[in-house]
């Protein structure tokens, strides 16, 4: 069965795009054909980690829900940006949002069906033949990430240690809990490393009565990569890409 | 069912009720709104398929069913050569926000 993975955070400038590319690479190393759709439409940014620059980025999501073209002509193939010992292992789609400013003032002005995006979802799902189709949101609580969290199998909220995101989590649990989301992980990013991971995973998973799937490292050397390509391709023994080797292999199990 | 497929089974469209938003969605009471999360995932269903989903007669499904096309939230959809409706939410366009023509 395909799924659904949604990765969300409450706040801007959690990592939520550079996990959802690190993870994508990992379930493809597993030997799945996934998709990543950047629907932060609002402030796209996922097809940087690509390496997709604006003179290559063709059709988008912007166009297909604007009737220019269909949800396939929209996905590039972005296998070989993985590598090739990776690309022999498996296949990743990347569906990117538009960079124009005029495609992006659009959306804000006129919106747009949203159902339809649903049934773009399904109809990748079924094309492209995926295991996994990873949606990366636009932060904060708002139609598209209250109808990106419903229509997921799995949903991955990402918090820091920090008292805002502690409370923003709090709220989107809470209102994935009322849309009967069937798994919800959180995975705690950005973490110092003189903090207790034992004491802190507890702390968390009690404190939201939810599984804490992984705890991730700040990391100098991916701040340092910025955003200029995958980092657990780059780095593949640091201790952010092996956290992200252990939250794929818990999304595996799960599904 | 997307744009580009060409047949559209007839809808029933509710044009004096608004569509729902999710925060709407969000709203409604357990019951309600586990009929229409499930059937956002779904896609559609029948009468029965909802009544299996409640574990409930299918008198108590199409009550509530029928409240919440009243309400906006589900439309009926009839397809070809099928006797029986079956049931599709009824989402609102994302909509859009005052923003300068000259951006």
């Amino acid at each position: 069965m395909p799924t659904i993975i949604s990765i969300h955070s409450y706040r801007g400038g959690t990592g939520k795009s550079n996990l959802t590319a690190n993870l994508a690479n990992s379930l493809v190393q597993q030997g799945k054909r996934v998709a990543v759709v950047d629907t932060d439409i609002q402030a796209p940014g996922l097809h940087v980690l690509f390496g997709m620059d604006t003179q290559q980025m063709g059709l988008t999501l912007n166009d297909y829900l604007y009737g220019r073209c269909s949800i396939e002509q929209a996905t590039y193939d972005v296998t070989d940006k993985l590598g090739p010992q990776v690309a022999a292992m498996g296949t990743l789609y990347l569906l990117p949002s538009s960079i124009k400013a005029v495609e992006i003032t659009r959306v804000l002005r006129e919106g747009y069906e949203v159902n339809l995006l649903i049934d773009g979802f399904r109809k990748l799902i079924k094309t492209f033949h995926l295991d996994y189709l990873l949606i990366d949101t636009h932060p904060g609580l708002n139609e598209e990430t209250l109808l990106s969290i419903l229509i997921s199998d799995i949903l991955l909220l990402i918090l820091r240690p920090d008292q805002q995101d502690f409370q923003g989590i709090a709220v989107t649990v809470e209102v994935a809990r009322k849309l009967k989301v069937k798994r919800l992980l959180l995975v705690v990013n950005k973490v110092l490393p003189k903090l207790d991971k034992v004491s802190l995973r507890q702390q968390v998973q009690t404190a939201y009565d939810t599984p804490v799937a992984s705890i991730l490292p700040v990391s100098e050397e991916l701040i340092e990569l910025g955003s200029a390509g995958i980092f657990s391709i780059t780095s593949p023994d640091h201790p952010y890409s092996q956290g992200v080797r252990e939250l794929a292999a818990q999304v595996v199990n799960s599904a | 069912m997307s744009v580009f497929d060409s047949s559209q089974p007839e809808q029933h469209r509710r044009d004096d009720v608004p569509e729902r938003t999710m925060a709407e969605v969000l709203a409604l009471p357990h019951e309600a709104r586990t009929i229409v999360t499930w059937l956002v995932r779904q896609r559609e269903a029948g009468l029965s398929e909802v009544a299996a989903l409640l574990e409930q007669d299918e008198a108590t499904a199409q009550t509530l069913l029928t409240d919440l096309v009243a309400q906006g939230f589900v439309q009926e959809v009839l397809n070809e050569g099928e006797g029986q409706p079956r049931y599709r939410v009824r989402l609102a366009a994302r909509r859009g926000r005052q923003v300068p023509l000259d951006l």
